[in-house]
């Protein structure tokens, strides 16, 4: 349906003959929308973000993307739509072998960017998210909350439509915390639809931003006052 | 300038598949050191070598068979059986059918050449059976004639046949026919198990290299299912198992090329202490083994599109 970037009916997830994980979700995310999705370890919060960032498709039910039904989506118009979603994971995924600069510029460079552009941008993102002394290091010798840094400066690189984030405050003091829900926010208004994951039960009452939350499978919103 | 730009356009695909390891891994997948085991540089390099081999076997067979053929397709040989000697004159001579054959002979225009095998070089032939005693002088002999025929002038043998048996009833023409054709039947036949040993190298190297390249995708599958995640396109990722399968194969025909230099020399060495007319040449010339230079571009084009073919073919199967 157009006016909605995300939008689940009656979605139910299972993993081979497993239990359901996530049943029977109803929901939709308006362009340019904040959302934190909370929820008790277990609840399927990484098994919904998954279905988001197109990781896997539902057992059942609709998703839709930007409009589009996942499920008649072809193959080969994935690429395009997953261009679309910047991703930050729980555990980083940064590739061991590339430097920082690297790994943050593999998303243009899988778009295809021109290089000189390329370079330009990432250094200037690192450099914002403290890492511009850093651009050369490999993720090994990165500290677990430079690793987080880098994973989101890779998330957000592309400017994506929608960003799907989990617990990307995890591994970072307060201040960086701090530095990155800025990031997100900057992002936010600027139109970019966010769904960020997390335990941080602090941050999640220090915004303004409505709560999705999960619990045995079954996803509820708690809408707080004054949210956007 | 635009012949200039036109080159560099046509070029730039083949530079992208040949840029330095460390460049090429900036695009995601740091191919080349997990595989490390299959070696598969060295298992194209066997494979190139095998291939230049047999390349080279069939191109020095079909050489010496065509040397065979032209220098007895050119040539007959004339058979005057020996005549029944006069009583009391054990010395009279082929009498004088070989003259009336001789005259046939010149009157041809087919006829480059003819002459009489003398006499002694017939003895000579026949030593190593008969040894040079005084039997041989006493056996009735059949005299023989060589003839070059004039080059085309094939086509009008049966002509001459003809006219030289109307001329001395009984002779042999024997145009090498038969010879000839086994000849040229083991010649194309070993030609033929040439390629075959081409094709079946080829088809081993284009199975060690699905083999490595399916490797290659069960140790990087995280990384390619985060470029997929990032929007890759299968070709983004096959691309970069097809450059690094092409650099391999571009080695490994190096490789096997040289090593087949080196086999060919010794080869070469060794057979030129082998009397000649014993064996025929088989070392082939500088020209007819340029080819094998195309060896490694083959083993790489084998590897770059088997390799790529492999990787859509798997990522296919994958969300």
């Amino acid at each position: 349906m157009l006016g909605t970037v995300v939008r689940f009916e009656n979605v139910g997830l299972r993993y081979s003959l497993g239990p359901e994980v996530l049943r029977d979700l109803y929901f939709e995310l308006a362009p340019g929308s904040f959302h934190f999705l909370t929820g008790p370890s277990g609840a399927g919060k990484s098994s919904l973000l998954r279905l988001l960032y197109l990781a896997c498709r539902p057992t059942r039910g609709i998703i839709s993307l930007f409009g589009r039904d996942v499920a008649t989506i072809p193959r080969a118009e994935l690429p395009a739509l997953r261009r679309q979603i910047g991703v930050v994971f729980q555990d980083f995924r940064l590739l061991p072998h590339l430097s920082a600069l690297d790994n943050v510029a593999l998303p243009l460079r899988v778009a295809g960017h021109d290089e000189d552009k390329v370079q330009a941008h990432v250094v200037e993102l690192l450099t914002w998210v403290g890492l511009g002394d850093h651009l050369d290091a490999r993720p090994a010798t990165l500290s677990g909350g430079q690793q987080q840094r880098v994973a989101i400066a890779r998330a957000v690189i592309t400017r994506p439509r929608l960003l799907v984030a989990d617990e990307p405050t995890g591994n970072v003091d307060d201040k960086i915390a701090l530095r990155l829900m800025h990031l997100f926010e900057e992002l936010h208004r600027l139109g970019t639809t966010v769904v960020v994951a997390t335990h941080n039960a602090a941050l999640v009452e220090r915004s303004r931003h409505p709560e999705l939350r999960l619990d045995g499978g079954y996803l509820s919103r708690v809408t707080k006052r004054g949210a956007a | 300038m635009a012949f200039v730009a036109r080159v560099k356009a046509l070029a730039a695909p083949l530079g992208r598949h040949l840029r330095p390891p460390a460049e090429a891994m900036r695009a995601g997948l740091e191919l080349g050191r997990d595989e490390a085991p299959l070696h598969l540089d060295w298992i194209v390099g066997a494979m190139a070598f095998l291939a230049a081999l047999a390349i080279v076997g069939a191109v020095a067979t079909a050489d010496a068979a065509a040397e065979w053929r032209h220098g007895l397709t050119g040539t007959i040989t004339i058979e005057i059986a020996a005549s029944p000697r006069a009583p009391g004159d054990p010395q009279q001579p082929a009498d004088d059918r070989l003259r009336r054959v001789m005259d046939v002979l010149h009157g041809e225009r087919a006829v480059e050449r003819a002459a009489p095998v003398p006499r002694a070089r017939i003895d000579e032939l026949l030593s190593p059976w008969l040894g040079t005693g005084d039997l041989i002088e006493t056996l009735p002999l059949p005299q023989l004639v060589d003839v070059t025929l004039a080059p085309g002038a094939r086509e009008e043998l049966p002509g001459l046949k003809q006219r030289l048996a109307a001329a001395v009833p009984g002779l042999i023409v024997d145009d090498h026919e038969l010879w000839v054709g086994q000849l040229v039947h083991l010649a194309r036949l070993a030609v033929g198990l040439a390629l075959v040993v081409v094709g079946l190298v080829a088809v081993c190297a284009v199975a060690a290299t699905v083999i490595a390249t399916r490797a290659g995708l069960a140790i990087h599958h995280e990384a390619i299912d985060l470029l997929h995640l990032m929007g890759a396109e299968d070709e983004y990722i096959a691309d970069q198992f097809a450059s690094q399968a092409l650099r391999r194969g571009l080695r490994g025909g190096i490789i096997g090329l040289l090593l087949a230099a080196l086999a060919l020399v010794a080869f070469g060495s060794a057979s030129q202490a082998v009397d000649p007319k014993l064996l025929p040449r088989l070392w082939p010339a500088l020209d007819q083994i340029l080819p094998l230079l195309l060896v490694p571009l083959a083993t790489a084009t084998l590897g770059w599109a088997t390799a790529r073919r492999t990787v859509l073919h798997a990522l296919k199967k994958m969300v």
